[in-house]
C-alpha cells in the first residue's frame, strides 16, 4: 500500500526529536558521500502581466534510511511591485483556492512509492529541525537562553525544535508586530513549557542570549553583528536576515550544502542553467563549512568564546534539499504507518508491468 | 478531479499518429521559444544487489500550447550486464509483484493542480517512437519501404509503430542479441502492425538493403558501424552510443534531439556508473560537438532542411530525452482521456493543500 498523507496526518505524528535524528543521519551521510542530493530546479513559463507558472523540484536519497524523496511544487506566482519593493506572491488557484506541493517517498530496495505527502508541514519541520540540529552541534552545551527574532510559523518550529536539543530556561522574542509577538509568546510558552517573554527590540532579544534564532522572511538584515557577544550561536532561516558584520563576526559559517542552490530553466530554445548562490570570497569564504562536516565532528565550535553561525537558507534564498525531505518524510511515514494514519492507496496504481 | 490512468488506457487512448502530431506542435512551440525543458537528472546510490545501483531519474517541462507542465519520475534498480559482447543498461523489476516504477504527473499551468497521474511505460514508448518517427518523416526517402531494426526490447516496438505511421512499410528485418527474443518480437509485432517482420541472425543481415535503419537498444556500446551504410539510407537511433562516430560523420545530413547532451548525474561516493565510464554510454561520441548540430525543432520548424536528394545518407540521433515531451504528449493524452471519460477519478484535494510552505 502507498500511504497518502495530508498535512493534518503529518501534524498528528510529527516528532521533532525523531526528525532531528533523521536529519543528523542525512547530513552525516551527505558529508560522507553516501547520501546524494539533486539541486533544486525551477522550470517556468510566463502567463502574462507578471503571472508565471513555476514547477519546482528537488530530490535526494539517504540509503541508511532506505529512502529517496522527490519534492515538487506546482505554483502560480505573481511578480509585482508593492511599496517600491519587488514581491513574488504564490496564488492558490487549484480548486478550492489551494496550493500544490507534494513529496513522494520511494523505497530504494523495492522501488515502490511508500508515501505521497502534502509538503506544507514537512517543510516547516525540516527548516526548524535542521536549525535545531545545527544548534545541537554548534551552540555551547550550557546554552539556556534563546533570543528569537520573528513570530511567524518559522519562529514557532524553531523554538519547538530547539527545545529538543538544549535545556531552555528562557526565550526572549521580538518581532515587528508587538501584538503578534505577545500572542506568539503566550502560545509558545504553553507549547514548550518554558517562559517566552516578548521584548521591545531585536537588540533586547539578542542581549544575554546563548542562542540567537532569526526566523523571518525579511529581505533586510534583522540584526547587527556588532550586538553579538562571544559564545553565542546564531541560527538563521534565510541569509537576507544576516548583515555582513554577522558574517565577519562568526568563527565559522555553516551551510547545509556548498552546492549550487537552484538551476533555472526559462522557456526558450536553449535552456540555460544558472546557479543562484552568493559566493563568499577570501576570509569569509574560508569560514564556510557544511553542516554534514559539523555533525560528523570534523568542524564546528572550537572554544566557548567562538561565535558560531548556521544559515539554513545557505547563502542565497531559503530552499530545501532533497535529503531533508527524504529524512523528515521517512520519519512521518514510519510513524503514520505504525499508528494506522493516512489513506491507503493500492501501490499497483503507481507501479507497472511495462518496462519503461 | 485528478485522473489516474493505466498503461492499458494510454495504449487505447493515444495513437502513434496522434503522438507524432502532438510532438510536431510541441517542437514548433519550442522553436518559437515558448516551451520549457528541464534536463534529465539521475541520482545514483548503491543498489540492493551486487553490481546494481538505485537510481531516481526525473525530468520535467512545460508546454503552453497544451497548458500542461509534466514531470516524469523513475525509481529504478539498474544493472549493466554484458550480452553478446555488448554492455547494456537493464532495469530490474524490483517492485512488489515483479514490477517497475515509473510515473508521469501532469499539472495545469493555469491552476497548478495535478491533472493526471499515470505509469510512464506506454507514454514513454510513444514519445520516443514518435520523436524518431517525426524525424524520419523529414529525413527518410518518401519511398522508403524496407526497415532494418536492431533491438527487440520495449523501445523497438515503438520505433516500428512510428515508422509505420509515417511511411508505407513493406518489410522489416530485425536483429537482436537473443534469438528467442527476436523471434518472439517478430511474431508479436508482425501481428500488431500487419507487416512481415523477419528475425535475422546478424545486424548486417538486418540493415543490408534497408531504406531506414532503426537502432532501438539498451546498449552502452556501439551497435551500428559506418561500413554498413548504403546510399539513401536514413539512420535512426534512440540512444547516444548506438552509432559509431564514423557512421555519424558519414551522414550527409545530421540532426540531434537536444543539445544539452548528458543528464545531470548526482552520484554517491564509491559508486561507479558504468554508462558514465570512459569508453561507454555517455562518454561515447564525445568527439562530436553536439552544440554545433541542428536540433529536431529546427528540422520541424524548417530552419534546417530535411532530405534533399534520394542518395543522401541522413541521420537522426535521439541523443537524450526531454521532460518537455511529456508535457506535450501527456497533454494530448489528457485531452483524449477527458473526452473519453477514461481513467479513475481521484479527489484533487488529496494532492493540494491550504498552506504554501
Amino acid at each position: 500500500m502507498t500511504l497518502l498523507l495530508s498535512n493534518e496526518d503529518v501534524l498528528q505524528v510529527l516528532d521533532p526529536r525523531a526528525c532531528i535524528d533523521a536529519l543528523e543521519v542525512a547530513f552525516a551521510d551527505l558529508a560522507a558521500g553516501d547520501a546524494v542530493n539533486r539541486p533544486r530546479s525551477h522550470t517556468y513559463t510566463p502567463l502574462g502581466d507578471g503571472h508565471w507558472y513555476l514547477f519546482k523540484s528537488m530530490d535526494g536519497a539517504v540509503p541508511r534510511l532506505g529512502v529517496h524523496a522527490i519534492r515538487m511544487s506546482s505554483d502560480h506566482t505573481y511578480d509585482h511591485e508593492q511599496g517600491g519593493k519587488r514581491r513574488r506572491e504564490k496564488i492558490p488557484l487549484a480548486p478550492g483556492g489551494r496550493y500544490v506541493g507534494l513529496v513522494m517517498l520511494f523505497d530504494i530496495r523495492t522501488l515502490e512509492p511508500l508515501a505521497i505527502l502534502q509538503d506544507g508541514e514537512l517543510q516547516r519541520m525540516r527548516v526548524g529541525c535542521t536549525s535545531a540540529l545545527a544548534a545541537k552541534h554548534l551552540a555551547r552545551a550550557d546554552a539556556r537562553v534563546v533570543g528569537l527574532i520573528g513570530s511567524g510559523w518559522q519562529a514557532e518550529t524553531q523554538l519547538v525544535a530547539l527545545a529538543q536539543v538544549r535545556g531552555i530556561a528562557e526565550v526572549r522574542a521580538y518581532s515587528t508586530s508587538p501584538e503578534r509577538v505577545a500572542a506568539f509568546s503566550a502560545r509558545l510558552a504553553a507549547r514548550i513549557g518554558r517562559p517566552v517573554r516578548p521584548v521591545a527590540s531585536a537588540r533586547d532579544a539578542i542581549a544575554g542570549a546563548d542562542i540567537v534564532a532569526c526566523a523571518t522572511n525579511s529581505h533586510d538584515p534583522v540584526l547587527d553583528g556588532a550586538w553579538l557577544v562571544p559564545g553565542q550561536h546564531v541560527g538563521s532561516v534565510q541569509s537576507h536576515e544576516l548583515d555582513v558584520a554577522t558574517l565577519e563576526r562568526a568563527s565559522v559559517i555553516v551551510v547545509r550544502s556548498r552546492d549550487a542552490a537552484t538551476f533555472h530553466h526559462p522557456p526558450g530554445r536553449a535552456p540555460v542553467e544558472a546557479a543562484e548562490v552568493k559566493r563568499l570570497d577570501g576570509r569569509l569564504g574560508a569560514k564556510v563549512v557544511e553542516l554534514g562536516e559539523v555533525v560528523s565532528g570534523r568542524r564546528g565550535r572550537r572554544t566557548p568564546e567562538d561565535v558560531t553561525l548556521f544559515t539554513g537558507g545557505g547563502l542565497g534564498a531559503s530552499s530545501g534539499l532533497g535529503i531533508q525531505f527524504a529524512a523528515v518524510a521517512h520519519v512521518v511515514y514510519e510513524a503514520a504507518k505504525a499508528q494506522g494514519l493516512g489513506r491507503e492507496l493500492p501501490t499497483e496504481w503507481f507501479t507497472e508491468t511495462a518496462k519503461p | 478531479m485528478t485522473l489516474l490512468l493505466s498503461n492499458e488506457e494510454v495504449d487505447r487512448l493515444l495513437t502513434m499518429r496522434e503522438c507524432i502530431d502532438a510532438l510536431e506542435l510541441a517542437y514548433r512551440e519550442l522553436a518559437a521559444g515558448r516551451g520549457t525543458d528541464r534536463r534529465r537528472s539521475d541520482s545514483f546510490v548503491a543498489g540492493p544487489s551486487a553490481g546494481s545501483l538505485y537510481s531516481l531519474k526525473s525530468m520535467d517541462g512545460i508546454s503552453p500550447a497544451f497548458g500542461v507542465g509534466a514531470v516524469r519520475i523513475d525509481s529504478d534498480v539498474v544493472t549493466w550486464p554484458t550480452r553478446a559482447g555488448k554492455a547494456r543498461r537493464e532495469k530490474l523489476p524490483a517492485a512488489p509483484g515483479g514490477r517497475w516504477v515509473g510515473l508521469v504527473l501532469l499539472f495545469s499551468i493555469a491552476t497548478g493542480e495535478p491533472l493526471a497521474i499515470l505509469p510512464d511505460g506506454y507514454l514513454q514508448r510513444l514519445r520516443v517512437g514518435g520523436t524518431n518517427g517525426l524525424a524520419a518523416d523529414r529525413l527518410a526517402r518518401r519511398d522508403a519501404r524496407v526497415i532494418g531494426l536492431i533491438g527487440s526490447g520495449w523501445q523497438a516496438g515503438g520505433q516500428l509503430m512510428a515508422i509505420c505511421a509515417v511511411r508505407q512499410v513493406e518489410r522489416i528485418r530485425c536483429y537482436s542479441t537473443t534469438a528467442e527474443r527476436r523471434v518472439a518480437f517478430a511474431r508479436e509485432w508482425s501481428a500488431r502492425l500487419g507487416v512481415d517482420i523477419e528475425p535475422v541472425p546478424s545486424p548486417e543481415a538486418a540493415v543490408r538493403g534497408a531504406d531506414v535503419v532503426m537502432c532501438a537498444t539498451n546498449t552502452i556500446d556501439h551497435v551500428f558501424f559506418e561500413r554498413w551504410i548504403e546510399p539513401g539510407m536514413h539512420l535512426s537511433s534512440i540512444k547516444r552510443p548506438e552509432l559509431e562516430p564514423a557512421a555519424i560523420r558519414r551522414a550527409d545530413r545530421l540532426v540531434i534531439h537536444a543539445k544539452h547532451a548528458t543528464p545531470m548525474h548526482v552520484v554517491a561516493a564509491g559508486v561507479e556508473v558504468p554508462e558514465a565510464s570512459a569508453g561507454k554510454g555517455w562518454k561515447l561520441l564525445e568527439e562530436i560537438d553536439f552544440d554545433a548540430l541542428p536540433e529536431l525543432h529546427d528540422l520541424v520548424a524548417g530552419t534546417v532542411g530535411g532530405r534533399a536528394r534520394p542518395e543522401e545518407v541522413t541521420c537522426f540521433l535521439n541523443n537524450i530525452g526531454r521532460g518537455y515531451q511529456f508535457a506535450a504528449v501527456g497533454g494530448a493524452l489528457y485531452r483524449k482521456a477527458k473526452a473519453a471519460g477514461a481513467g479513475r477519478e481521484l479527489p484533487t484535494e488529496w494532492f493540494t493543500q491550504d498552506v504554501h510552505p
